[in-house]
């Protein structure tokens, strides 16, 4: 029987003991065990395993405590979950006053234990958090390297690309020099041809093209329409190719079938260039070019603004290089006179506008045949 | 007939949860670590060739191994069978499993084993592929044979056949 300083003492540190016997039977001393574990106490003995199923596979190592072959067998940190979460340890311990007997103590450790679960269960969240911190890290370091490798190669392809896009604007550039170069020499070409068979055109297209640029600037016209009033200069009389030189060059009047051969001039000029793919309207200029805004030009008889600007500054560039420049065969008015003409005609037959900036340039200085 | 089954795995890899789920047909998404072992009973039918055993398989449920406490060899004396768990998420609690499998064939060389590879509902989440994790597993396990299962507790994928498979094998042992 427990001392009460014994009872007192197994009540303070939660200590429960019964009896096992050779028959792994349990058999209670007390009810305060059955309490512990909450399970019906009649006096009899239990079945160890019903009582401990914790005990089921070391049956062996009972019996060798029960019988004195052993001294002693414990499984500490038994976990149930009856009345609240316990916590306890197993002793077997053999008893040597008393054969065929062993004690069975338990041990409530179930405040430690959970002491232990708490502080377990923190260390493993932390290290789990560690872990999916570190995954994390690996991940990103992972999509920085791919970044970087794809911005690399990026780089690379770009690089590639530039060079590619170098080549082909160079080979583009080169491509446009040529046609540029084979333009300018066919358009130079066609007035060259021209310039062959009839004597007096000779400089005629070219200098008609320098005035009417410099009308064309002086009105404030942008280099794009200006390169094709020069194109259109050039070849302003390309159609001649179809009259014979001597009515050109005949003194005295020409008759009437002669003239309407020489009013076919800029029509001839329109059919020769119409196929060619200029940028500007060069052989609609060109057919143009002769039209007067009062409708007294040929070959259609257009007027205002039927006729296209750039065909009015020719006409009067025209006109006034006609006028201005000395002949093989005569000699000329002289530029007053070529200008008195215009402005006389002003707004009658030419634009009065575009004969007001050609006597500008003349009458300021800025133009003069002698500029070339 | 009474069988001690012992699950053994790292921490946090599932253990109770498994155990949860197939006695209880419960599943708790908070992690709750695990002290010492609880033991949980569940009775089971194996169809044997000519009747039917009744099994009664007594759970251990052991605390994870965290690399500072060792799972005790004293909770697995006397096991029939275990059970090693590893998370799919984690390889190196698959990788684990060939010193717990060690651990627990130095005390019970005769016991059975099946092994799990859990949390298989978490795996597209995390980037893991299956097929990659069970190639890593049975590339480094040369005698696991067919006795794994792509496991998941949360989703109750594999878990009866996972303790059913165990006890039938512990009783085609028990009754050669």
């Amino acid at each position: 029987m427990k001392s009460v300083i014994t009872e007192a003492l197994f009540s303070r540190f939660g200590i429960f003991y019964a009896i096992i016997n050779t028959d792994l039977q349990i058999i209670f001393i007390e009810d305060s065990l059955c309490r512990f574990l909450d399970i019906e106490w009649d006096g009899t003995g239990q079945d160890v395993f019903d009582v401990l199923p914790e005990m089921v596979g070391i049956e062996e190592d009972i019996r060798n405590v029960v019988s004195g072959r052993r001294s002693e067998y414990s499984l500490l940190g038994i976990n149930r979950t009856l009345y609240e979460e316990i916590f306890f340890n197993i002793y077997v311990i053999n008893s040597p006053g008393n054969a065929g007997e062993a004690l069975v103590v338990i041990r409530d450790v179930t405040k430690e234990s959970l002491y232990r679960q708490s502080i377990q269960q923190s260390r493993n969240e932390i290290e789990l958090l560690q872990r999916q911190l570190m995954q994390k890290n690996l991940d990103l370091d992972k999509t920085n390297r791919d970044l970087l490798k794809s911005r690399d190669e990026q780089q690379v392809l770009n690089q590639v690309l530039e060079e590619k896009v170098h080549e082909r604007t160079r080979q583009l550039e080169q491509s446009t020099e040529l046609a540029m170069r084979l333009f300018h020499q066919t358009v130079n070409s066609l007035m060259f041809a021209l310039e062959q068979r009839d004597s007096y055109t000779v400089g005629h297209q070219r200098r008609v093209s320098r005035l009417a640029c410099a009308i064309a600037r002086e009105l404030g016209l942008g280099d794009e329409a200006v390169e094709g009033i020069r194109v259109a200069g050039y070849l302003h009389d390309i159609g001649k190719i179809y009259v014979p030189s001597e009515f050109l060059t005949k003194p005295g009047r020409l008759s009437e079938e002669e003239f309407n051969v020489i009013k076919a001039h800029p029509y001839v000029g329109f059919e020769i260039l119409r196929d060619i793919e200029f940028p500007w309207p060069v052989a609609s200029i060109v057919l143009q070019h002769h039209e007067r805004i009062d409708g007294t030009g040929y070959p259609m008889g257009l007027e205002g603004d039927q006729i296209k600007f750039e065909a009015k500054i020719l006409s009067v560039a025209d006109v006034v290089e006609a006028m201005g420049t000395n002949r093989p065969y005569r000699i000329s008015p002289g530029i007053d006179r070529a200008l008195e003409e215009i402005s006389k005609q002003k707004g009658i037959i030419y634009d009065a506008g575009i004969v007001d900036a050609c006597i500008r340039l003349f009458r300021e200085g800025i133009f003069s045949w002698t500029d070339e | 007939m009474k069988c001690k089954v012992v699950l053994i795995g790292d921490y946090a890899v599932g253990k109770t949860s498994l155990i949860q789920r197939f006695v209880f047909d419960v599943f708790r998404d908070t992690y709750l670590t695990t002290i010492g072992v609880k033991v949980t009973k569940k009775d089971v039918t194996v169809a044997l060739a000519k009747e039917n055993a009744e099994v009664s398989l007594l759970l251990w449920d052991i605390a994870g191994d965290d690399g500072f406490s060792k799972v005790s060899p004293e909770y697995m004396r006397g096991a029939a069978g275990g059970i090693m768990v590893s998370d799919v998420t984690r390889p190196e609690t698959v990788r684990n499993m060939q010193h717990h499998v060690a651990a627990m064939r130095a005390v019970c060389p005769e016991a059975e084993f099946v092994f799990a590879l859990n949390k298989s509902d978490i795996a597209d989440s995390n980037s893991i592929r299956i097929d990659d994790v069970v190639a890593q597993f049975t590339g480094a396990m040369s005698s696991v044979h067919e006795n794994w299962f792509v496991t998941s507790a949360k989703e109750n994928s594999n878990v009866d056949a996972l303790f059913t498979y165990l006890a039938s094998k512990i009783i085609h042992k028990v009754n050669l």
